[in-house]
């Protein structure tokens, strides 16, 4: 038996970003970097896990609308439009560096890669990247979780559970559609907790939850074993708390891996470093310069004469930090042991499209460090929450208390002076939409088709991602339009629902945008 | 392509192809060997030939599906656009309830149809509007919607937020009856009492941040004003909420309880019916009755060993630094930072409106002032357009009236271009041998390319 246990979990989500009343979006750039640098990076990790037989076990998240817009057939279209697009950019790269012996062996670097992602993406998974992560979940070595249906801050939902309600069942729901089998644990949305929602949860078969250190720390009765085990709810719905060591060790300006001088510069790009003419293809549609992912430079030191990135140098660096990495954890693993008399469990949560999108070597470290775990050390194994509460279904019943794993622990981030305005809107509108559902559940077809995409546009609303952009004081104008167009569609709806009258060919050319969860179940509202 | 075919190239032709193919490690390997190996990837290329026809049949219906919903009037349905409709409709209404058919790699190995049956499962084309709305006159948000509702929530330990729902006109009305002409926001801790403060809200004003003292307490609040016969007229009451604690609770007492993950919640409702109280929480029950010797359909694990208060307090020492000093840039901020920020900001030119302090990880000019100078070179010219062009031995494409023009980076260094042009027929050939030779010298900081000097990293703090 090993002294202690280590369960990584990547939390990967985007909002609903899906524009088809226009030929390009640029927000939607976002799913396509991530597909590109972090989830088929992922898929390939784990593709090559199980070819060489590395018993492992991962955590993810995998978002409702992350899923939707994995499986949507206008953006798989548009993200082959977009790989094609930065193949051909790649080879115009490998002609153009030929006497620049570094830059021209990225470019074949990039050019392979981006080969490599257009036929794991089209040719290995026909599209279907949700496919491909379900696969390894079917093999064992994945455990895959859901989340709030759109990402919801479910603590400002509490005085209309009908809203929380719906948000965890329609996740579940949507999973079901998506992995075939029922969610075991969940990722709150920001991680927020509030009393009560573990309510919720159990209604749902959902059997337990991720939430930040001090949430379960500051739990009553105090947890016994801190966070280094998880407690039941009185729900029964258990909680498991982040370790702040492990992630510490990860981010941390001074000791943080990523910032490694050999890493590749996330600033750097050939949408800016190129003549404006050359690189005109392949930036934003409107001239606007922009990343196009191919990276040249390493970080090099607190220098601006960057030098060529050296995959060579990276891969070493990032099998050394996974070295480093397990050395800690088995050292933290041991003396929580010799302090607990029995095996510690560590919980390392982080956002999935950090490794890869942002820290470019990520994916190769969790894969040194899963091969490492596996080979070159005893003193703890790699599980996931379920199969330790398999292993271990006796705990400590506490009440956890409210947090969030935002800035300062609770809803500072979501709740302040930029976004607080967004609250009576969504409030009026998840009550009115249990009016709604109360109502006219009986109504004909079409007022049916009017609940439903009511349910829609307030889901969309209620992303957190929207009140996060407002507060951070940038792309400001997106969140803001995104959060009015959703309420002010709700509240057509709302409108001609009970005026008895409602405008069909507005309603269905909405219907075709915010095309969300087309089984959407509006009884959860009532 | 044969063995003998590809013998026939030349080294570099054929390390270009290895390339192609994403072989690695070739560079060293004799001819021959090379030709093996190209040999090799290409029969294994040719054996996922038919996923890409799969594919292929699947990006139809996509595409289908795509120009359906872009059209603007369904004129004609295509037999393409029908067969779309086919593949979807079937899953949508079938598929979903029966158990889905497994996807993975296998997929590239199932007949079409299977294949696009629940390729599209979860999120079928959605219905083709008959028109698209690109401006919807939606309007403005109102103010308020006056339902005259007061909102109160625990923000933090040590903050109260609160909204109120009344319109300009409600505001005034209220503001009208009150003896002082005044609008009060009352806090109480619990929901009795004397108020804990007493606001007065300012005429604009529609939500307040309210300071309190004590975490993990429940507060209320109430809205309203003073009458002219000195009541208190409460316009509307907040229901209570709760500061989240800022400290480990002072109760350590401990109850355990065993919980098989595989017994669903509802099976074990089911397992303690009749005993279970009213109002008592399943996990409650389940402790209860698990110290009370009823018998359960499995394993109990209650006996956890002794457990000393210096146990308690080394875990806590562990702990207990950390958990207060929580990291103020966590994994989350950067992430989110970066990910719904980066493009914006570089699109949008505002680039200074953040610069989290300290960056490592990326250099910043030490004074304001700095300069960058690189060099690249243009080769441009023009032919007739179905010419034959190379430059240094590579195919060039020409535009429709027949210029080219072609992009090096240039180091310093001497090099040599020869192009050469040959006339569709290949009855006529021109050539140009270009030589270059770039040398540098600088005098301070000179840094090689341009880069967007205003990025900086999203370091912790």
């Amino acid at each position: 038996m090993p002294q202690g246990y280590v369960a990584l979990i990547l939390h990967a989500h985007l909002p609903f970003v899906r524009h088809p009343e226009y030929e390009d979006f640029l927000e939607e750039d976002w799913l396509y970097e991530a597909i590109t640098e972090t989830y088929i990076p992922l898929i390939k990790m784990m593709e090559g896990l199980v070819r060489d037989n590395v018993d492992f076990r991962l955590t993810m998240s995998l978002t409702p609308p992350l899923c939707s817009m994995l499986l949507d057939p206008l953006l798989q279209e548009r993200y082959i439009r977009h790989i094609t697009r930065l193949i051909e950019l790649s080879e115009k790269e490998i002609e153009r560096t030929k006497w620049d012996r570094a830059f021209h062996d990225l470019a074949w670097f990039y050019h392979n890669r981006f080969q490599e992602a257009r036929a794991t993406f089209c040719d290995s998974y026909g599209r279907n990247l949700v496919g491909a992560f379900r696969k390894f979940q079917e093999m064992g070595k994945l455990e895959i979780i859901t989340c709030g249906a759109t990402h919801g801050f479910l603590p400002l939902m509490m005085e209309h559970p009908e809203a929380i309600r719906a948000q965890i069942m329609i996740a579940r729901d949507h999973y079901r559609q998506c992995f075939g089998c029922d969610p075991r644990g969940i990722w709150l949305p920001e991680c927020a907790y509030a009393p009560g929602i573990e309510k919720f949860l159990q209604e749902a078969e959902i059997r337990w939850f991720i939430m930040d250190s001090h949430g379960l720390m500051f739990g009553n009765p105090r947890p016994r074993f801190g966070i280094y085990a998880p407690v039941f709810t009185t729900s029964g719905v258990a909680a498991f708390g982040r370790d702040v060591e492990s992630s510490k060790q990860v981010w941390s300006s001074e000791e943080g891996y990523p910032g490694d001088v050999d890493y590749r510069d996330f600033y750097r790009d050939v949408g800016f470093d190129l003549e404006y003419d050359y690189i005109k293809p392949y930036i934003h549609p409107d001239g606007i310069r922009c990343f196009t992912g191919m990276k040249y430079y390493r970080i090099t030191g607190k220098t601006t004469n960057k030098e060529p990135y050296n995959r060579h140098w990276a891969m070493e660096k990032a099998a050394s930090h996974a070295g480093n990495f397990m050395f800690n954890r088995e050292k933290q693993v041991e003396h929580l042991h010799g302090i607990m008399k029995r095996p510690p469990l560590i919980i390392s949560p982080y956002d999935a499209e950090l490794y890869g999108h942002w820290w470019f070597e990520g994916p190769d470290f969790i894969n040194f460090f899963t091969r490492k775990v596996a080979f070159d050390q005893n003193t703890f194994r790699l599980t996931t929450p379920t199969e330790y509460l398999r292993e271990f279904p006796t705990q400590q019943i506490t009440q956890p208390s409210a947090s969030s794993w935002g800035n300062k622990g609770y809803w500072e981030v979501w709740l302040e002076g930029s976004n607080s305005w967004i609250y009576p809107h969504l409030h009026v509108a998840a009550q009115r939409m249990t009016e709604l559902a109360c109502n006219y559940k009986n109504g004909d077809h079409l007022t049916q088709r009017g609940l439903k995409q009511a349910a829609r546009e307030l889901l969309l609303a209620q992303s957190s991602d929207w009140a996060f952009i407002m507060k951070t004081g940038t792309m400001v104008p997106y969140a803001v339009k995104r959060t009015k167009d959703h309420i002010l569609r709700f509240t057509r709806i709302y409108d001609q629902i009970k005026s008895h009258h409602i405008d069909e060919p507005w309603l269905a050319s909405i219907e075709w945008r915010d095309n969300i969860f087309p089984d959407v179940n509006y009884h959860y509202y009532e | 392509m044969n063995k003998a075919d590809l013998l026939a190239k030349t080294k570099t032709e054929l390390l270009k192809t290895a390339h192609r193919l994403g072989l690695r490690g070739v560079s060293t390997l004799k001819k021959e060997e090379l030709v093996d190996r190209i040999h090799e990837a290409q029969q294994r290329s040719k054996g996922a030939g038919q996923a890409k026809g799969l594919t292929a049949i699947a990006q139809r219906v996509a595409d289908a599906v795509k120009r359906r919903a872009v059209r603007k009037r369904d004129v004609t349905e295509t037999d393409e656009a029908v067969a779309a409709t086919t593949a979807r409709s079937q899953p949508t209404r079938t598929s979903r309830r029966s158990k889905p058919a497994p996807v993975g790699a296998e997929d590239a190995v199932t007949p079409a149809d299977e294949l696009s049956a629940h390729k599209f499962d979860v999120t079928p084309a959605p219905p083709h509007p008959q028109q698209v709305f690109q401006e919807e006159h939606l309007g403005e948000l109102p103010d308020a919607y006056g339902t005259g509702r007061l909102f109160l929530t625990a923000r933090d330990p040590h903050w109260l937020y609160a909204y109120w729902d009344l319109s300009w006109q409600q505001m005034a009305d209220y503001r009208g009856q009150a003896s002082d002409g005044r609008l009060l926001l009352r806090v109480f801790e619990k929901n009795h009492g004397d108020p804990i403060q007493t606001l007065t809200l300012g005429h604009d004003s529609r939500n307040w941040y309210i300071p309190v003292n004590k975490a993990a307490t429940s507060y209320s609040a109430e809205l309203g004003f003073w009458r002219h016969d000195g009541q208190f007229h409460v316009i509307n009451r907040s229901s209570e909420t709760a500061t989240p604690p800022d400290a480990v609770s002072s109760d350590t007492t401990a109850k355990f309880v065993t919980i098989p993950i595989d017994i669903s919640f509802r099976e074990l409702f089911e397992i303690i019916r009749g005993h279970i109280h009213d109002g008592e929480a399943l996990a409650d029950a389940l402790h209860r009755l698990q110290l009370a010797g009823f018998r359960f359909p499995f394993k109990l694990g209650l006996d956890l060993g002794p457990w000393t208060t210096d146990q308690t307090t080394e875990l806590e020492r562990i702990l207990g630094g950390d958990l207060f000093r929580r990291i103020q840039m966590g994994s989350f901020e950067i992430s989110e930072w970066l990910r719904r920020r980066m493009q914006e900001e570089l699109s949008s030119g505002m680039f200074s409106a953040f610069s989290p302090s300290g960056s490592s990880w990326s250099g910043a000019p030490q004074n304001g002032f700095w300069f960058a100078v690189n060099a690249e070179l243009i080769i441009y010219g023009a032919t007739e357009p179905d010419a034959k062009v190379t430059i240094d031995g590579k195919p060039v494409k020409l535009r429709s009236d027949g210029t080219f023009s072609f992009h090096y980076s240039f180091p310093d260094g001497q090099y040599k271009l020869p192009v050469v042009a040959i006339s569709a027929a290949g009855d006529d050939k021109r050539e140009a041998q270009l030589s270059f030779e770039r040398q540098s010298r600088t005098k301070g900081d000179v840094g090689k390319v341009k880069q967007p000097v205003h990025l900086k990293s999203p370091a912790a703090a």
